[in-house]
């Protein structure tokens, strides 16, 4: 259990794969033009990372190092494929029509292939799969945040529900290319701030002691 | 010794790849109907929905070859749904559906399927902008204006989005010359 609290809060918090790490960024950028599509992105992202770090994590002593990245390729490539199948028999009218053309993408997304190498190619299957878990969960929530963050901006909702009053006149730049690098800025800026302070407290209350 | 490990090399990535060529296999043939059942039930409900009282719906035969962005024809008592593709902005795909009567007025506009920008031409698929064709006749050559409309044959552009109001707008007009030249008059009597 120590364990599992352990890998989220490295991924969520302290090794974010979003806000410090800032890999991954193109489907980052281009699929949170709502909260409902970042959290679709982040959900499959977090599917495939399980899978691909735990076969990966379990297959590390096969794969002859000269060899491994086609064979982490082709294992990640599969699990996308499986993810897009799905995807369109289950959401073919609704999450699949806006996140449809990021889902193939999500082989080349640099978190995917730099767990792999990083983690799963070095660590036990379980370690691989609460790591894909954390780094998956971070990334969840970096998108969705990143999302509703626009989508509120941008059209003044959150999850397709109005909550801005309707004197609010939407931002509409928010929800297109400029308002992702505007809105990834900010959130990147006030992660760092925090996490700075809270490592600071921490180191301060070491000295003391 | 070293070809024995480019052997061994050859031989792992065989199998990871035979492996999960299988597995590959296994997903596309369960999810295959239940992909082609979901297509299906969405165009359904587009034609459904643009020949509001149509009774059945049968198919007429479309010559690919020729009719490139005339993707289906269906044929009913009340008239015609045609499946469109389109160019939206920046020359995304957009499918929609008109619906016709037999005279080739218009009797509903869908869009089934579009990679428009959120907030802006995605209003495209929204009800308040798609109604406006209702009523139009494929007599009419469509044109989009961005001042109001003025005359029967024009479109009031989505602020923000003329690109897209163009291509929801061709179409339309495509369907018209569909009709035009192979619908008009065959099931009148």
């Amino acid at each position: 259990m120590a364990k599992l609290s352990e890998h989220i809060k490295r991924g969520v918090i302290t090794e974010n794969p979003t806000f410090v790490q800032v890999l991954g960024m193109c489907p980052t950028l281009a699929t949170t033009t709502s909260a409902m599509n970042g959290l679709g992105m982040g959900l499959s992202v977090l599917v495939v990372l399980m899978g691909s770090n735990l076969v990966i994590s379990l297959l590390r002593k096969v794969i002859p190092d000269k060899i491994r990245i086609p064979a982490f390729i082709v294992i990640i490539a599969s699990f996308v494929t499986v993810i897009d199948l799905f995807l369109q028999a289950m959401f073919y009218d609704t999450l699949y029509q806006s996140l449809g053309l990021f889902i193939p993408l999500i082989v080349v997304n640099c978190i995917i292939l730099g767990r792999a190498e990083a983690y799963a190619s070095k660590h036990g299957p379980l370690d691989s799969l609460l790591d894909g878990l954390g780094m998956g969960l971070g990334f969840t929530l970096a998108l969705t945040l990143l999302g509703a963050v626009r989508e509120i901006l941008g059209a003044g909702q959150i999850f397709g529900l109005q909550i801005m009053p309707s004197s609010y006149q939407p931002a509409v730049i928010m929800v297109m290319a400029p308002g992702a690098f505007f809105a990834l800025g900010i959130l990147l800026a006030v992660f760092t701030a925090v996490r700075k302070k809270m490592e600071k407290r921490k180191s301060d209350v070491a000295k003391e002691e | 010794m070293k070809q024995s490990l480019v052997a061994k090399m050859g031989l792992v990535l065989l199998l990871i790849c035979a492996i999960a060529g299988l597995f590959l296999g296994v997903a596309y043939e369960t999810t295959k109907d239940l992909i082609a059942e979901k297509k299906a039930s969405v165009n359904q409900e587009a034609y459904q929905k643009v020949l509001p009282n149509a009774e059945q719906l049968t198919p007429l035969s479309v010559d690919a070859s020729q009719q490139t962005d005339i993707l289906e024809v269906y044929e009913s008592d009340q008239g015609y749904a045609i499946k469109v593709l389109a160019k939206g902005y920046a020359g995304d795909d957009i499918e929609m559906a008109v619906g016709l009567d037999h005279d080739g007025m218009v009797t509903g506009v869908e869009v089934i399927s579009h990679s428009e920008t959120p907030g802006l031409g995605s209003k495209a698929a929204e009800e308040s902008f798609l109604s406006q064709y209702i009523g139009k006749s494929a007599d009419m050559q469509l044109t989009v204006t961005k001042t109001g409309a003025q005359s029967e044959a024009e479109i009031d552009a989505i602020s923000g989005a003329t690109k897209t109001t163009n291509g929801v707008t061709a179409g339309v007009n495509r369907a018209f010359t569909y009709f035009n030249e192979y619908l008009r008059g065959e099931s009148d009597g």
